[in-house]
């Protein structure tokens, strides 16, 4: 019930259109149960009187091979012709109307469909885009796309498909049921007699089905994700000369994609066979019991024929509907899946969303764990940087440094303690405004498959190219930009160039630089650049960072040497706070142990 | 990344041609001979089957019911009890349960049949691109993204072979039953049988051009679903920078309008889905209402022209025939859209690898490690040569580090010795011999290779260890990181590492793969950028390792970092693909050449800002 009520939420205003489809569907279903008739109503009525002379009466008894009947002209001798002609044109007249009813019904419920799908993959997407980022960190990325792709498709095909097919399906065995009981109700209980047989076989098969199905699913994502890896690593493969062991361990897998299959097809293989079986029983058995019928003048030859029609198209929904509804079963899991999304509570936008911020940042006692784990990540992390200042976090992996940035720009909250931006506690602010004055380059360099202008002119698409191949210049990218057959108009990623890893984080540095916030973090942002290209960019930072609060993120001494001072976290404390002289200074530190290593690099270069 | 990366897939727009795709495919499973002829007898013997009801219905008709009716009027009419035979009725209905029978038994072998040639050819088929795969160069991969490649092993494989099975079903079925019907109503009355069959071109022609309408929008559909799936995997994956950037709002916005487009085009092909049901059941109505009205008439002729069991039979073929036309088009279409899938199968498994072992070629033993490149000359693409005449010995057990700028050719030197490629002019001999006349087996096998990203496959940290000698000893791998300066993994050994290494650190996957590199006693060590990617104290531990690693076999390094050069016999320095400059360290110092500028500016700089820091701080006191 509760998925139903979430079913219709995603139907949304198109509901109506939907019960239009439905009648419109049942309305031609009735149409297509008239088709036998007109041809019973041309053997018992038509053919026998003209047959015997006008002397056998006309021997239609039901009321709709009455109405019929009703439609034709009187019968006369000599106007056969026009009888026929009449019955042909009634017979027409009801395919036209069974079509053209079938066809506004899909075309109605194909439109609402489309409309309604949009509207969840465009809701899906905007949400995703508002829920928190302690979401997207617990979330499996594949899983979630495959939520908003297989899952949407699934309900797609649900409420576009299978709905149909339940309204049709029931229609033709209600309709064809009620025509039989309407011309013999003994002979139209003995055509549906093994028909719950056919159904409970079917609904059985449909279950087991789909767990076979899901096993055979699982063997396929092992050999996909086999692939995946040796496509990925396929260089060392080769180095390593691994191809024949490849080779095996695919084999292998799919082995064992090949043997489920085959246990799929069997499964098949032992199902319809056995549902056609019941099937026939069903219309063999319906023709005797019609033989019978008509051999003790019961029901008449016509009649007969009209019942065979209908002993079809009675049966044949019993066997499609159990397939209908494990699919059915499917569609409610996604339906349920998607909801779970759009459950998630969204972030919160609301704040101060105008002021001149000035860049200083204070952190006050400030205490934080993830959600879900134990560990505190900051333990009474207090610091103030003053505007203009350019400050160095360093520390070991996991020190609480990238946390630091993280709580800065309200991807989550402390704990215990505040954080300040010009001396207002930064949750008073619209996250949105924080973070559009917070310019952060971020470790994992991430471009969009786009082209490399418009990476860099991610958060502006209409900034003047001068100001696009400035950043570019200062970044250290505009040259390699340059060696591009098509220069910024380059595609990145799998439909272009392939960067390395420091053009990625050059690229991303760019695009940071575009719109100059008051605050500006590299967080390992040159990690990947070589040291004299690292050289250069920093010297053209320091156009960029004048009179901005800077905070680095670093773990070389190169990255961090013009920093006007040094914060280094260990296990979420800070350890050591001064200038990088004052820190040279303290034995045994962070920051000299680290600087030791590379001294003894520079006098091995220098003597 | 030393030239440019660029992806040139070709584009497989299925313009090719039908027949020679069918052709190919079905070389498959044909060759399952055995299969497929049981296959294609069953469908035909489930088509027979199906046009044989209306005939036996005809009959039953005709011989058991009406006469028995007209008795039984006529009897009545006499004033007599009706005698009722049953023989007749019990016979049909033998023959209904036999014909149904025989079609159950047909329906369970071709289901089987068809099901098996389908997974197998589909088997077959992967197995053959995976090999295939294996084999090519690295010239190849340099241009196919791996997305695409997978695809091809995944769904492309998926929809060719459902060709073959039910697609093809349907063939043999639609095909066997027009026949089938045609010839029943021909023989009963070539009258009717001229009405059913005028309908046949009207209800093929519509059938055709409605589907290639379906098969167009649906395409486009696909395409602009997979734009969708990239545009979620993207903006999800990139979620971090849309938020700093602020871009939420804005990118939500844009996907409106693909996925408003994605919308249109599922429309349209519903739409003509939704036309096609009720033109062909239309075009079949009025076949069946001139056979009602013609047919009719012959059973009221004197002397009568056909019987009304006959009239029943023709009207159900009528009704029915538009069916296998259904079937035959829908195959038709399928064959169509899956054609570009075929194509992109095809020339996977066609691609010759550009690097081939020569026919009878020899086997390296136990590889000294001398490396000569004479007159070497190397290119990507011909207007842009990479090296030219490169002339350069490199003695067994020297270790030599090439430096130089980014995009001058030092990669390219490293592949060439390991034959990821070959050179497009000179050769190049290891030991004195030229290599491209020995196996790249034996070469390969001799070689340790570090990238600059490690790749590491799922598994344990001991089985990726292992990765190049999986019969070695835990022992050797405590060694092999030991020697390497990762001594701190011994006892993680049965770690589990996550498909691509993902749940390590930089530095860590980095470690592994030097161990792996080692593990496999190489005689040529390569290392591309091996270190330019990880941490400072990360370094300082592949540092002590990198003595030990280069110790008593040729070592090919190229790197950034002083501190993993320093150690080299040579350093040779690479400008524009050539050697400008080539010696030992305190040689090339001394030299005050591109060598000496390069590692000096940055280092001068830093030693003078900290001084005038530390100047500042005494002034200040």
């Amino acid at each position: 019930m509760k998925n139903l009520k979430k079913l219709f939420a995603i139907l949304h205003k198109w509901k109506s259109y939907y019960l239009l489809s439905a009648v419109l569907l049942i309305v031609s279903t009735f149409f297509r149960m008239l088709e036998p008739k007109v041809l019973q109503v041309t053997i018992d009525g038509v053919i026998s009187w003209y047959g015997s002379g006008g002397k056998e009466a006309v021997a239609i008894t039901d009321s709709i091979g009455r109405f019929i009947f009703s439609l034709l002209p009187t019968l006369q001798p000599q106007n056969l012709l026009t009888v026929l002609t009449a019955i042909v044109l009634v017979y027409l007249f009801i395919a036209l109307l069974r079509s053209a009813t079938m066809f506004v019904s899909s075309a109605i419920a194909a439109q609402s469909t489309e409309k309604a799908i949009k509207r969840l993959r465009d809701n899906l997407f905007a949400y995703l885009q508002r829920l928190p980022m302690s979401f997207h960190i617990t979330a499996t990325t594949g899983e979630l796309i495959q939520r908003c792709t297989g899952d949407v498709d699934t309900v797609r095909k649900f409420i576009g498909t299978q709905v149909v097919d339940v309204v049709l399906l029931s229609t033709v065995f209600l309709f064809s049921f009620g025509m039989m009981l309407n011309m013999n109700v003994t002979y139209a209980l003995i055509a549906v007699c093994l028909v719950p047989f056919i159904f409970i076989q079917s609904y059985i098969f449909f279950k087991r089905e789909s767990t076979v199905w899901e096993a055979h699913e699982a063997e396929q994502d092992k050999l996909t994700s086999l692939v995946e890896e040796n496509l990925g690593g396929i260089r060392v493969v080769k180095a390593f000369a691994r191809e024949q062991a490849e080779i095996d361990r695919f084999e292998k897998q799919n082995r064992a994609k090949l043997s489920i299959g085959l246990k799929h097809v069997d499964l098949h293989a032992q199902f319809w066979p056995l549902s056609d079986m019941l099937f026939h029983l069903q219309i063999t058995l319906s023709i005797l019991a019609g033989g019978y019928f008509t051999l003790n003048n019961q029901i008449t030859v016509g009649e007969l024929t009209a019942f065979y029609s209908y002993i079809v198209m009675v049966s044949w929904p019993m066997r499609n509907i159990g397939r209908v509804l494990s699919q059915m079963s499917m569609a409610l899991v996604a339906i349920e899946r998607l909801s779970a999304i759009m459950d998630a509570p969204a972030e919160d936008y609301s704040g101060i969303t105008n002021a001149a911020v000035k860049g200083q940042v204070a952190f006050r006692n400030v205490w934080f764990k993830y959600p879900g784990t134990d560990l505190y990540v900051l333990k009474d992390v207090s610091f103030t940087v003053e505007p203009g200042e350019q400050v160095a976090l360093m520390g070991p992996t996991g020190a609480g440094k990238s946390t630091i940035i993280a709580l800065l720009s309200r991807f989550y909250e402390p704990e215990k303690g505040e954080i300040f931006l010009d001396g207002i506690n930064i949750n008073k602010y619209s996250k949105e405004f924080l973070r559009s004055n917070i310019g952060v380059v971020l470790q994992k360099p991430f471009l969009f498959s786009t082209t490399i202008k418009r990476n860099i002119a991610y958060v502006n698409p209409e900034a003047e190219e001068e100001k696009l191949i400035e950043a570019a210049q200062a970044a250290s990218i505009h040259e390699i930009i340059h060696i591009f057959p098509q220069g910024y108009d380059t595609m990145v990623g799998e439909k272009g160039v392939s960067l390395s890893g420091g053009q990625k984080q050059r690229v991303t540095l760019a695009r940071t630089l575009l719109e100059t916030p008051a605050i500006l973090v590299l967080d390992d942002a040159t990690s990947a650049v070589d040291t004299e290209t690292e050289y250069d960019i920093q010297m053209a930072l320091q156009q960029y960072t004048g009179n901005k609060t800077v905070f680095i993120i670093a773990h070389r001494v190169t990255s961090v040497q013009h920093a006007s001072r040094i914060i280094v976290l260990d296990k979420g404390q800070i350890v050591q706070n001064g200038t990088p002289a004052q820190l040279q200074q303290e034995e045994d530190g962070f920051y000299s142990r680290i600087y030791q290593v590379q001294v003894a690099i520079e006098n091995e270069i220098l003597n | 990344m030393e030239h440019i990366q660029q992806y040139q897939e070709k584009e497989f727009t299925g313009k090719g041609a039908l027949w020679p795709f069918l052709k190919r495919l079905f070389t498959y499973s044909i060759k399952h001979k055995r299969w497929f002829w049981s296959f294609v007898i069953s469908v035909m013997v489930v088509a027979v089957s199906d046009a044989l009801f209306p005939l036996i219905w005809m009959y039953f008709i005709d011989n058991a019911i009406t006469p028995a009716a007209k008795m039984y009027w006529e009897a009545k009419q006499q004033g007599l009890t009706p005698q009722v035979n049953y023989g007749q009725l019990w016979f049909y209905i033998g023959l209904f349960f036999a014909n149904a029978v025989v079609q159950v038994i047909g329906v369970f072998f071709f289901i089987r049949f068809a099901g098996y040639i389908e997974e197998t050819v589909m088997y077959e088929l992967r197995r053959e691109m995976f090999g295939r795969l294996q084999e090519l160069s690295f010239s190849y991969y340099d241009k196919s993204a791996t997305g695409w490649l997978l695809s091809r092993i995944t769904s492309d494989s998926q929809r060719v072979t459902e060709l073959l099975s039910w697609g093809f079903v349907e063939v043999v079925w639609g095909i066997t039953m027009i026949i089938a019907c045609l010839g029943a109503m021909l023989f009963y009355n070539w009258k009717l049988a001229l009405i059913v069959l005028g309908s046949l071109p009207v209800l093929f022609g519509i059938s055709i051009k409605i589907r290639l309408l379906i098969l167009n929008y649906s395409r486009k559909a696909r395409k602009l679903n997979s734009e969708i799936t990239a545009a979620y995997s993207e903006h999800i994956n990139g979620i971090e920078v849309n938020k700093i950037t602020t871009q939420e709002t804005r990118v939500s916005h844009e996907f409106t309008r693909l996925s408003d487009q994605m919308r249109i085009a599922s429309y349209k092909a519903a739409y003509y889905t939704a036309m096609y049901f009720p033109m062909v059941i239309l075009v079949g109505s009025a076949a069946a209402a001139l056979v009602l009205l013609a047919g009719a008439n012959m059973v009221l002729a004197v002397p009568v022209g056909i019987s009304i069991g006959t009239l029943t039979a023709f009207f159900s073929y009528a009704t029915q025939i538009f069916l296998p036309i259904v079937d035959i088009s829908r195959f038709y279409a399928q064959a169509q859209g899956s054609l570009s899938a075929g194509e992109r199968i095809f020339s996977l498994i066609d691609e010759q690898p550009e690097i081939q072992d020569q026919p009878g070629a020899g086997v390296f033993n136990q590889i000294e490690g001398d490396i000569l490149f004479e007159n070497v000359g190397f290119y990507y693409h011909p207007d842009k040569p990479v090296l030219q005449n490169l002339n350069l010995h490199i003695k067994a057990g020297q270790s030599v580090a090439l430096v130089g700028p980014t995009g001058h050719g030092k990669s390219t030197i490293a592949n060439l010795i390991c034959r990821f490629y070959e050179p497009t002019e000179g050769v190049i001999y290891i030991d004195g011999e030229n290599y491209t006349a020995k196996t790249q087996q034996s070469l390969h096998q001799q070689l340790g290779v570090v990238l600059q990203t490690p790749h590491l496959f799922e598994g344990t940290i001991a089985g990726n260890v292992k990765y190049a000698r999986p019969d070695a000893a835990d022992k050797e791998v405590i060694e092999a990181l030991e020697l390497v300066g990762a001594g701190f993994f011994t006892n993680r050994l049965s770690e589990k590492v996550e498909s691509g290494g993902e749940n390590l650190s930089m530095g860590e996957r980095q470690l592994i793969s030097f161990a792996r590199a080692i593990l496999a006693q190489p005689r040529i060590l390569i290392m591309d950028e091996a270190t330019s990617s990880i941490d400072t104290l990360t370094e300082a531990r592949i540092q002590q390792g990198i003595e030990h690693m280069i110790a008593g076999r040729t070592s090919v390094i190229i790197a950034h970092r002083l501190s993993t050069i320093k150690h080299c016999d040579r350093i040779l320095l690479i400008q524009n693909g050539k050697i400008a400059e080539d010696g030992n360290h305190m040689q090339l110092m001394n030299q005050r050449g591109q060598y000496y500028r390069l590692y000096t500016k940055q280092l001068k700089h830093e030693v003078a800002t900290r001084n005038i820091a530390e100047e500042e701080e005494l002034l200040a006191e």
